[in-house]
């Protein structure tokens, strides 16, 4: 029977990984990643990869929500690692595989990692204990345009909660949802919803590339904002709880003060 | 005739507008009932056509096609001036073709016309054919008159007494009146039945140019018994100069088929579904020449010279030579290049045609069978015009070099364009070029039109039967469909859906499509077809003959995943589980849906294969049946080829559903399957040594043999590019 083995990326690259996790990659049978939850930095894979001396095959989505590859790798026996962006159960559940490996009789592990979940947060300055379910905010298609992340917003904000606005990214066909392209659809959906919580003057925080050297944090009213750039993906939001408490107030306030580089 | 037919060039353009003596009618009959004899026939009597024409025989059978075969292919339009009670009326006739293959070009004909003059063989009588002609003119609010035809055969043949005669022939007409009761719009259900003594039936021979009616016999005197010796006694001639067919048949036409004005005051409300009271819709309501143009593309032929003529109905306005049109739908727009009425059988150039005639135009390049054409691009389109049969048949085709093959895939996108009844498929992946029709006949047509008109040579596959997918039970217990991410299921549950609900959709009644305008009338239809309100009211989308009823209450996030459960059952009825068919008659119901709470854990990518495996799961479960298309096959044979000709049908899986006896001839009827019959045409003259008329009809599909289902389907998927085995329920449930 083999042992399945989840190791969190982190958010930026290589550098991220543990000395535990070095360590257990070395005695993987395979080793997996997958690249389609969320984006490590450019090259950091096949970096990782030299570096352990070994082969990282990259799954496509398909392949990882099939679990073939996986449970097959596994049936040889020994241990087999899926690297994941981020930290392995949170931003994107993998916790269906896990589970299917166990139906199977295999044993399992997680590496934990940084995750966006409460890097975003840590980086502007908020509570953690004050933030409301997190959102997701889908790319509109034929067919599909969500009114349900608005409406999650809106609740948590009625809560007096922050929310994190974590938005779509499809990087098998290079397209991510920018920061901009998010506020604009907000915006219209406040139309559409009318629950208040986002008119033009409401201030939010875009956060750019957490994790990264290059990080970024913007503080400004959502109308303002839709039309920056701010610079290449991951980037998302942060709305604040219509109550912040006097020391989150003194930390927005010195993102509104702080003249990001670029603007 | 030289100066005859000058002063009726002169003529015509003038009769155009005076509306009250206009006709539009077209033929319409069972196959071979002899409806372009007759056409002919009324053509040269009315001195309609030239010199050159005049003498060839069947010459509205145009096409060297039509000739060999001796049978109609496409509608010919034709003008016929005739003068009734010192007037002189404008008759637009319309031949239509007999044979089951073209069946769509009668559909579309109806839509030009406002009256039919209904042809049935005095030795046949009334055929599957003739209800179906019936039903495509009553449809459309077009007026049946009666016409029965080969009366000399009857005579001659059949050798009956004139009494017993005449009880045939009213044996005829109490079909066609029940025929009419029981396809005839409510209001004209007593009006419109045919009578002999009020002069709506009339009798003769088109063959030999004669033609009898009540009122006609009452006004010169003729009896029946006269001309029984007559046709006996071989004094056909003598016949035709007492019994004048033109007189008998057009007197009938102008005095009992409507003329456009009063006609369009009941079809517009009927063919449009714009506002009546609007600039538009009132000059269609009055046939209003000073109206907006509402002009109906009801037909397109390519001429070797002309190029692409459209034909059509002006409804109101004028058709002008020189105007810019807009193609009503599209963002096209198009200058009329030349407008032509019809003269006898040719075209007659004109500066414009007015409202309510029949128009030839050429110009027209982005217009298709069906389209409105108006000077107003924003005008509402008048009603699809729907034939209820499909394509049933496909050949594979390819150049022969492979040099023509962008030549070939724009003669075939041309001949789509020519004939609304043929599918064209141009698969980029398999390679494949497809073309769909209505029978063996339709695509051999098509195809040596391919070749000998637009001068392609090109390779066909073997033909192959259009099939159709269904459940033959209901699901047990709702199929789980799972998300790829496994964070969203769907519960749905297959049945075949009922029969009468499969009609009502294919007639039209029951709209395609996921908007109901009028959910409430959806709904009571649905009901008073037998399903329950309940479920009626969830009715989300049709698909071809197949409905998705929502049987879900109140779950969370579903109506904003809504839609892409629709596009996953629409791709599901597209593509059956079973051979990657379409699907027909089926009754699909969401039960139940569990769903993801962030919405991004169920985009397209997580909902449409969630709900496809859950839709060809449940059919797994229900039990997955391949249908195919049947035809009922009518044969006549005399007596001494009998067996043989039943038993090239027996040999054909053909099941004989009845089998009558008159005289020396057999008629038998027989279900046989459409992928069986080909070949049937020379294998029946063979085996009867060519002592044999025979016609077929559409019969819907009916459930393949179990037997033959596994075979049947490891070939289709294998043409396919597909392993040969169907994967299972368990394959769906992972
Ligand atoms: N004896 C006799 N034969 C007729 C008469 N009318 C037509 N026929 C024959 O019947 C056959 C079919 O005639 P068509 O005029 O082609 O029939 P149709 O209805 O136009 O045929 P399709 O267009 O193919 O449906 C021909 O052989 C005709 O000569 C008639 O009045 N008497
Ligand atoms: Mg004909």
């Amino acid at each position: 029977m083999g042992e399945l083995l989840f190791v969190g990326l982190g958010l930026c690259d290589e550098k991220d990984l543990s000395q535990r996790a070095m360590e257990d990659l070395a005695g993987c049978g395979a080793i997996f990643a997958e690249q389609y939850t969320s984006r490590w930095g450019e090259g950091a894979l096949s970096r990782l990869g030299s570096k352990l001396g070994r082969e990282v095959q990259e799954l496509s989505r398909e392949e990882v929500e099939g679990e073939r590859r996986v449970l097959d790798a596994l049936a040889q026996g020994g241990r087999v690692a899926l690297l994941v962006v981020g930290e392995p159960f949170a931003a994107t559940t993998h916790v269906a595989l896990r589970l299917s490996a166990e139906t199977h009789g295999h044993t399992w592990r997680v590496l934990h990692n940084a995750s966006i979940l409460t890097a975003a947060a840590s980086l502007v300055g908020l509570s953690h204990y004050r933030f409301g379910r997190t959102v997701s905010l889908p790319r509109p298609r034929p067919g599909f345009r969500p009114a349900s992340p608005y409406d999650a917003l809106l609740a948590n904000w009625k809560a007096e909660l922050h929310t994190l606005v974590l938005l779509d990214l499809d990087p098998a066909e290079g397209h991510y949802l920018t920061a901009g392209e998010a506020l604009r659809l907000l915006g219209e959906l406040e139309t559409e919803r009318r629950g208040g919580v986002l008119p033009p003057e409401r201030e939010v925080a875009v956060i750019a590339r957490a994790g990264a050297p290059d990080a970024r944090v913007v503080v400004g009213p959502r109308g303002e904002l839709e039309a920056r750039d701010f610079g290449p993906p991951l980037h998302c939001l942060i709305v604040p709880s219509p109550s912040l408490h006097f020391v989150e107030e003194e930390a927005w306030r010195s993102w509104r003060k702080r003249a990001a580089p670029g603007t | 005739m030289g100066h005859i037919r000058a002063e009726l060039a002169k003529a015509i353009p003038e009769m155009m507008r005076v509306r009250e003596n206009i006709r539009n009618i077209g033929i319409v009959a069972h196959i071979h009932h002899g409806k372009t004899t007759l056409s002919d026939n009324l053509l040269a009597a009315a001195g309609m056509i030239s010199e050159e024409l005049a003498g060839k025989q069947l010459y509205l059978n145009f096409d060297e096609q039509e000739q060999a075969r001796l049978l109609t292919i496409n509608n010919a339009d034709v003008t016929i001036v005739h003068e009734y009670e010192g007037k002189r009326y404008l008759i637009n006739l319309i031949d239509t073709p007999g044979h089951v293959d073209f069946g769509g070009d009668v559909t579309r004909a109806m839509r030009a016309v406002d009256g039919a003059v209904v042809l049935v063989c005095a030795v046949e009588g009334v055929m599957a054919q003739t209800e179906t002609v019936l039903r495509q003119a009553l449809r459309e609010k077009v007026k049946p008159i009666l016409f029965i035809n080969k009366v000399d055969r009857a005579i001659r043949e059949l050798k009956l007494t004139p009494e017993a005669m005449q009880k045939r022939f009213a044996n005829i007409i109490t079909e066609v009146n029940e025929l009419i009761r029981r396809m005839a719009p409510d209001e004209f259900v007593e009006k419109w039945m045919v009578n002999p003594t009020n002069g709506t039936v009339a009798f003769g021979s088109g063959h030999d140019n004669w033609a009898i009616s009540v009122p006609y016999m009452q006004r010169t005197g003729i009896k029946f018994p006269w001309i029984v010796d007559m046709v006996n006694e071989g004094r056909g001639k003598e016949l035709a100069s007492k019994a004048i067919i033109n007189d008998v048949v057009f007197d009938m036409v102008v005095k009992h088929l409507p003329n456009p004005v009063d006609a369009q005051r009941y079809r517009i409300p009927h063919i449009w579904k714009g506002p009546l009271e609007s600039r538009v819709g009132k000059a269609e309501m009055d046939c209003d020449p000073e109206g907006p143009l509402a002009f109906m593309i009801t037909d397109i032929t390519m001429d070797p010279n002309a190029g692409e003529i459209a034909t059509g109905r002006v409804f109101s306005g004028r058709v002008a030579k020189g105007t810019e049109v807009a193609i009503v739908g599209t963002k096209s727009r198009n200058r009329i290049q030349h407008v032509s009425l019809f003269m006898g059988p040719e075209r007659l150039m004109v500066e414009e045609v007015t409202a309510g005639n029949i128009a030839a135009v050429i110009g027209l390049t982005d217009a298709f069978v069906g389209s409105t054409i108006s000077t107003d691009p924003e005008m509402v389109e008048f009603e699809e015009i729907r034939h209820v049969s499909e394509p049933v048949v496909t050949v594979a085709i390819e150049p022969k070099h492979m040099g023509d093959l962008p030549k070939l895939i724009e003669t075939m996108r041309k001949v789509a364009k020519e004939d609304a009844s043929l599918r064209v498929e141009i698969n980029n992946e398999t390679g494949e070029h497809l073309l769909s029709g209505m029978g063996e006949l339709h695509l051999e047509i098509t195809q040596f039109r391919i070749t000998n008109d637009y001068h392609v040579d090109i390779t066909a596959s073997p033909p192959i039967v259009v099939y159709r997918e269904t459940v033959g039970g209901k699901t047990p217990n709702a199929f789980e469909g799972k998300s790829p991410n496994k964070h969203n299921r769907f519960y749905i549950e297959a049945e075949p859906l009922p029969e009468a609900v499969v009609k009502a959709i294919q007639e039209g009644e029951i709209h395609q499509g996921k908007s109901f305008k009028d959910i409430k009338t959806v709904v009571q239809k649905l009901v008073d077809l037998g399903i329950d309100r309940d479920e009626a009211k969830g009715i989300t989308a049709v698909q071809d003959t197949n409905i998705l009823f929502d049987a879900t209450k109140g779950i969370q996030y579903l109506h904003e995943t809504m839609d892409l459960v629709i596009d996953a059952f629409k791709e599901a009825m597209d593509r059956g589980p079973l051979a990657a068919e379409k699907c027909r008659g089926l009754l699909v119901r969401l039960v139940d849906a569990k769903l993801h709470e962030d919405s991004i854990h169920r985009g397209p990518g997580q909902t449409i294969p969630a709900v496809r495996s859950a839709i060809y799961g449940s059919m797994c479960t229900a039990g997955r049946v391949l249908m195919e298309p049947i035809s009922k096959v009518t044969v006549n044979v005399p007596q001494e080829v009998l067996a043989g000709a039943t038993r090239e049908m027996q040999r054909r899986r053909g099941e004989i559903i009845d089998m009558t006896q008159v005289g020396d001839l057999n008629t038998i009827v027989a279900k046989v399957p459409v992928g069986e019959l080909f070949g049937f045409a020379s294998d029946l003259r063979s085996a009867t040594a060519g002592k044999v008329l025979w016609s077929t009809e559409t019969f819907g599909y009916e459930r393949l043999p179990r037997e033959l289902q596994e075979k049947i389907v490891g070939e289709v998927r294998t043409r396919r590019g597909l392993k040969p085995e169907p994967y299972d329920a368990s394959y769906y449930a992972g």
